[in-house]
């Protein structure tokens, strides 16, 4: 008697579970209105209220670097514009030098700030540009998807944005990002970087740093206009991105890039 | 329901855990988060009203088009701001609180613009380098190229705030020309 008892209630058990589980499931199912939703489900849901004129965007950034000179102007426009702490860069130019033996130097002292002064390197340099980079805006973005407490976010026209209130300075994101970007602000404890000058282009302005290039090697633009030039040479140049085989799908778009560039 | 108590304590265990997190959520989550995607609505909001501070071009033009027809410059496809930084007090609109000066539309002028007349800018983009695109102009040695340029009638030969006396910084070539 017993036994069967036994027997009876670890069915019981066993059918109370079953319901507990798919109650806790059908709690979870319960959708949060638009949380986890991708640019083009808000966009055919129409669940915008405010700033309508969001989804008429979706930005690009183009770097020629046959163009560039290496003046700096965009890394001292961006801490002008920003207001970024000294030694961190949200935006900085290398100088590649390779040599007739092949060896490829690098340097950017002062993240190119201030140009470069000139560097001596052995042998004869046989080719040389100057490389300036940003954050890339991926799409299949490796530092928002670590991030614990979804400070970090990309916004519905493709900006890569970090919520300052809500990031914990755990400094994961800075670690995950493949193109070294992010840092920890030291006065705020919070991760920062580029935003593509997110409150200029809303306003639609250029970035800073495109606003200030004598050379017009940075570009800027957006892919939803069809006169954008940005789109143009997208569509119609031969495009590459930084370290491609990381399937991070950025959005920042070089023209002549090299194979030493890393 | 002796035998059950077990059962009962697990599952409220998970009730009370469900319970705190849904009132976790409410409480220390921002009202506005999901309202866009997976972040704070506000923020994006508060992203893009930050205040710009480079003007651009347009901007300067509103007062110094005339002073500087910048059409036939070499240096036109420069854009102001990269060499002269708008200092805020510089040009300050009616509407917060300048006063318009006689000519002068929009802006009140309350502080000179600081102008770097040392070479030094000028080196950030004309020093050579072997890394710059070969067919910007560019000067391999800066002693030898000012001492060829030099005339004695310029006075004592400063290597350090050389280029502008022989270079017009809007004008460069066309002035070049000209000995003073």
């Amino acid at each position: 008697m017993i036994q069967k008892k036994k027997k009876k209630s670890r069915r019981e058990f066993l059918k109370m579970a079953a319901a507990g589980a798919a109650g806790m499931l059908v709690v979870t199912l319960i959708p949060k209105p638009s949380s986890g939703q991708r640019i083009h489900d808000i966009e055919e849901a129409g669940q915008l209220e405010r700033a309508p004129d969001w989804m008429e965007h979706y930005y690009a950034y183009v770097v020629d670097t046959t163009k560039c000179i290496g003046c700096g102007a965009c890394v001292r426009a961006c801490r002008r514009e920003n207001d970024t702490p000294e030694e961190y860069f949200r935006t900085w130019v290398e100088r590649y030098q390779i040599t007739d033996t092949g060896h490829v130097y690098i340097d950017a002292p002062n993240g190119g700030h201030d140009s470069f002064p000139p560097r001596d390197v052995p042998g004869n340099v046989v080719k040389g540009f100057f490389l300036p980079k940003i954050c890339n805006h991926c799409r299949n973005t490796p530092c928002t998807q670590v991030c614990p407490v979804n400070a970090s976010y990309e916004s519905p026209q493709g900006a890569v944005l970090v919520d300052k209130k809500s990031c914990i300075g755990c400094g994961y994101c800075v670690q995950a990002c493949p193109y070294d970007t992010r840092y920890i602000d030291p006065r705020t404890h919070t991760a920062d970087k580029c935003t593509w000058c997110y409150h200029r282009i809303t306003k639609g302005l250029m970035p800073a740093c495109v606003t200030v290039c004598p050379t017009k090697a940075r570009l800027f633009g957006d892919l939803k206009k069809k006169d954008s030039p940005v789109k143009e040479i997208i569509d119609t140049k031969r495009v590459m991105v930084l370290k491609p085989e990381l399937n991070t799908e950025p959005y920042c778009f070089y023209i002549g890039l090299d194979k030493s560039v890393r | 329901m002796k035998n059950y108590s077990h059962v009962i304590t697990v599952f409220s265990v998970v009730a009370v855990a469900l319970l705190g997190m849904q009132i976790a959520l409410t409480t220390l989550q921002s009202d506005s988060f999901g309202k866009y995607g997976r972040f704070r609505g506000d923020h994006i909001l508060e992203a893009s009203s930050l205040p710009t501070k480079h003007k651009g071009d347009d901007n300067c033009l509103e007062c110094h088009e005339n002073e500087w027809d910048m059409a036939d410059a070499k240096h036109a496809a420069v854009p102001c701001e990269n060499c002269h930084f708008l200092p805020k007090a510089h040009a300050v609109p009616a509407a917060d609180g300048g006063e318009p000066k006689e000519g002068l539309a929009k802006y009140a002028r309350t502080e000179k613009m600081p102008i770097d007349s040392s070479g030094e800018p000028c080196k950030r983009c004309h020093l050579f380098l072997p890394s710059r695109p070969a067919g910007f102009p560019q000067v391999k040695n800066v002693e030898k190229h000012i001492k060829d340029g030099w005339k004695k009638t310029m006075g004592e030969l400063d290597v350090k705030s050389a280029c502008p006396r022989c270079h017009n910084s809007h004008f460069p070539k066309a002035f070049a020309k000209v000995s003073i």
